[in-house]
């Protein structure tokens, strides 16, 4: 799964009172309060220790999946220790028992998994993590264990609003500090663009291509030039709308339950496995119509009714963005020629619909 | 028309199947049981309306502001309709704490006990004890068939859920306290899972038997805040067979058809037998968490890598793929089916300590009636003299289509005005560890809770059916 990270401040660069971000994006931090920058380290000193990343542009707003990852090394816990908190859009703490609680904001309150019975050690270091898919699923890791998941997370995210603060609440008083150290930080998101990347990278999976597909990409290629900006921003705007369709369908369909969940990664494994490592077609196809029976119910039943509804909206989620005319119309030959298998899923699809 | 969170509970339009739904409620109406200490008892929620004011938060503000939409005693019907999430009602207001933190005074929204107590003693509130019942079919409430799939299901417990119904009884409490959480409102109930479906009413009379419930459900919550709020967990000892639960007897049919529920103070748990425990306020699932078909492991968070391989296809525009309707397979793939799932050894969230949690076999006892007692702090009910401990509480049906009963069940705000919060005391800095929301309780939907905790115990709680079978 690709993620981008928008700040990766590993605490060995800082010039001019700030620590220096590796990214391209250059979301570097301001060092705030009574903070000791330490070759790989900040040491928060003082209730007013602070790092600082204004969002001042798109990259810190467009978080549609987050995942923080930190080292920190805490002082003993007397109380709520902040570690990495996006201004009403997303958390990671320690709680003042010790427990590791991530949370988003979903405009109302503030959800997410804590560890439960694990606890962040004082004064060593630890390798946090919190990450969130922006659909249903939020995972906590303390040195690479998991130790809290929640399934039900609202879906979406709110994007920070002016700040995201390090070892500090954003612009808060001084309730939740943090007292110790913190070395290396990445905050990395997830979003349509990076999921569409994977589509293709599952599309391509480092198949050779055919001399066909190679004329056909080549071609493809020359046509998105022709289209006008206005065209290709809409394109955009579309592809991000249909994501954001896409994972609120998903967060729906995991709305049954964990098994659920795990049913429908199995069934994107066996996809992909079939799709990539066999080039068996029809084996992935087997896969996914054994998953749809099994999730049809019986004829005449509100199961089918609700699994009828389920595949009508998928489909027609699909077709969101499909153009005609031109030169839409030969681009979607060209799709067919560059992926004949999808197309050929997508009639599987429909079939199986048809025939129950 | 149910609202839409109540699927498979239908009133049914047929007066016949009404008249079934009514008469299976009453036969299996629990025997209430309350702890001497109980100050609130649950009431009709006509009464609390008509005492309520209704007010709507606006969370756009820094910090929250709340708004008061409606004087106490002029809710219209179409009002409770028409509440958001962000709406509640309140028979007495809110408050507010102030603690100095750091230097700084800090406001906080709390809930009212006094008032709300007082409102029910001085006969403000002239409110008749009722539990409310719904009846839904199995089959057709949400999670029926992940619990199917979800493992070793007993076989009478799976084939009722595809030919049974579900009994739910709710309690509406106007106030809920107790050590860690305070909320002006409160939610509780007990679910049975009835073995079969009655077609009608001289079925029930000549053939009962077929129609007994195979498990009841006793619920209790946790103080998380995921709507609705609170959780409502059985845990792995919330599930009682129906033979294994204690029960009172029903004349007319000439069997033990009531079951006991005792109510825990303050916090209103139902239990099924008295007593005083160390109450976990997290759920108590096994930890005999079974990887098999939930858990491949393997993953460990670190950098990315994404680095399209082949060559040449960084000349697409990443958008022009949306064209492409079939490639929404693999976009929803790479949305919803890779993510990599873990569990905790629970499944859900815990970290609350426990709490003690208490119901007194000599408190109030409440039998299921035509018509319900007034709150025993009402000045009507103190008449009778100390010492009376006898109540009565009515079973009222949720006939949704009675217009004011389907706008009470189907509001959709908070019932009360706001939640407060207090860790224990072992979390250190307590009074910086108080804080409170505009969160009051919202009705419990009682059978997909039913659901959902019979599909944790399945999937996560047990192998085979020792659970359901384990005296504890």
């Amino acid at each position: 799964m690709s993620w981008t990270a928008v700040s990766d401040l590993r605490m060995t660069a800082y010039q001019g009172g700030r620590v220096i971000d590796a990214t391209s994006f250059a979301n570097h931090g301001d060092l705030l309060g009574k903070i000791s920058p330490q070759q790989g380290y900040l040491g928060f000193q003082g209730d007013d220790a602070q790092v600082e990343l204004v969002a001042r542009d798109e990259s810190l707003a467009r978080f549609a999946a987050l995942r923080v990852q930190a080292l920190v090394r805490p002082q003993p816990i007397t109380r709520r220790f902040n570690i990495a908190e996006g201004w009403m859009s997303f958390a990671l703490v320690i709680e003042s028992d010790g427990r590791l609680h991530g949370t988003v904001f979903d405009g109302h309150k503030w959800v997410g998994p804590d560890s439960g019975a694990a606890r962040v050690p004082p004064n060593q270091w630890s390798r946090v993590t919190f990450e969130f898919d922006g659909v249903s699923i939020a995972t906590l890791t303390l040195d690479g264990a998991t130790v809290g998941t929640r399934l039900d997370m609202p879906v979406g995210m709110h994007q920070p609003r002016q700040v995201i603060t390090i070892g500090h609440w954003p612009r808060g008083d001084h309730r939740y500090t943090f007292k110790g150290e913190i070395g290396h930080v990445r905050i990395e998101r997830r979003d349509h663009q990076d999921v569409f990347m994977d589509a293709v990278e599952t599309a391509f999976c480092k198949r050779r291509l055919s001399s066909a597909q190679v004329d056909a990409r080549r071609e493809m290629a020359y046509l998105f030039g022709t289209l006008s900006a206005l065209e290709r921003q809409a394109l955009r705007d579309c592809a991000k709308a249909q994501y954001e369709e896409m994972a609120r369908f998903i967060h729906e369909l995991r709305g049954l339950g964990g098994r659920e969940t795990v049913r429908l990664r199995q069934l994107g494994n066996a996809l992909r496995a079939a799709w990539c490592c066999s080039l068996d077609i029809g084996a992935a196809r087997d896969a996914l119509t054994a998953y749809l029976r099994s999730v049809a119910g019986q004829p005449d039943t509100p199961e089918r009714e609700r699994f009828l509804d389920f595949v009508h909206r998928f489909i027609a989620i699909s077709h969101r963005c499909e153009r005609h005319g031109s030169p839409y119309d030969r681009m979607n030959a060209l799709n067919a020629a560059l992926f004949p298998e999808l197309a050929d899923f997508e009639m599987a699809l429909i079939q199986l619909v048809e025939d129950l | 028309m149910a609202p839409r969170t109540d699927s498979g509970c239908r009133t049914p339009t047929n007066m016949a199947q009404k008249d079934l739904h009514r008469r299976l409620l009453h036969l299996f109406s629990p025997i209430v049981h309350f702890d001497s200490g109980e100050l609130f008892f649950p009431v009709d929620l006509a009464s609390t309306v008509a005492a309520s004011s209704l007010w709507e938060v606006d969370f756009t503000k820094q910090p929250a502001r709340t708004n008061r939409r409606k004087v106490a005693g002029q809710i219209l019907r179409s009002e409770l309709t028409s509440a958001t999430r962000y709406h509640y009602t309140t028979v007495a207001g809110t408050g507010s704490i102030t603690k100095r933190v750091d230097g700084k005074a800090v406001n906080q929204p709390a809930p009212l006990m006094k008032q709300v107590l007082q409102a029910y003693t001085d006969g403000t509130i002239a409110a008749e004890l009722t539990m409310y019942g719904t009846v839904c079919k199995a089959r057709d409430v949400p999670g029926a068939t992940a619990v199917l799939g979800a493992g070793p299901v007993n076989k009478e417990v799976a084939y009722a859920i595809q030919e049974g119904l579900l009994l739910n009884y709710a309690f509406y409490f106007p106030y809920r306290n107790s050590p860690e959480f305070e909320s002006e409102g409160d939610w509780s109930g007990v679910t049975l899972l009835l073995a079969n479906t009655p077609t009608d009413q001289a079925q029930i009379s000549k053939e009962l038997n077929r129609f007994l419930p195979v498990l009841s459900c006793y619920y209790r919550k946790t103080v998380e805040g995921a709507p609705p709020s609170p959780y409502f967990v059985a845990g792995s000892d919330g599930f009682r067979r129906w033979k294994d639960v204690p029960r009172g007897h029903e004349a007319s049919v000439g069997l033990d058809t009531h079951p006991h529920v005792y109510i825990s103070r303050g916090r209103h748990n139902c239990r099924y037998r008295p007593g005083t425990a160390n109450f976990p306020l997290s759920p108590s699932w096994s930890t005999r968490f079974s990887p098999d078909g939930i858990e491949d492991g393997g993953y460990a968070p670190g950098p990315s890598v994404n680095t399209l391989e082949g060559g040449g296809i960084e000349e697409f525009p990443w958008w022009g793929y949306a064209l492409f309707p079939p490639f929404a397979l693999l976009v929803a793939c790479a949305t919803g089916c890779e993510y990599p799932v873990q569990f905790d050894s629970s499944g859900v969230p815990s970290g609350y300590q426990d709490g003690e949690d208490r119901a007194d076999a000599s408190g109030y006892e409440a039998q299921p009636s035509a018509g319900g007692s007034s709150h025993p702090t009402s000045p009507a009910n103190q008449a009778t003299g100390p010492g009376a401990k006898s109540l009565s509480i009515r079973m009222r049906y949720v006939d949704l289509e009675d217009a004011d009963l389907a706008a009470q069940w189907g509001y959709g705000g908070a019932w009360g005005g706001a939640t407060k919060v207090q860790a224990p005391p072992a979390w250190e800095e307590l009074e910086t560890e108080v804080w409170g929301a505009y969160q009051g309780a919202r009705r419990p939907i009682l059978s997909a809770w039913f659901m959902w905790n019979l599909f944790l115990d399945r999937a996560f709680g047990c192998k085979g059916d020792p659970q359901l079978t384990r005296k504890p």
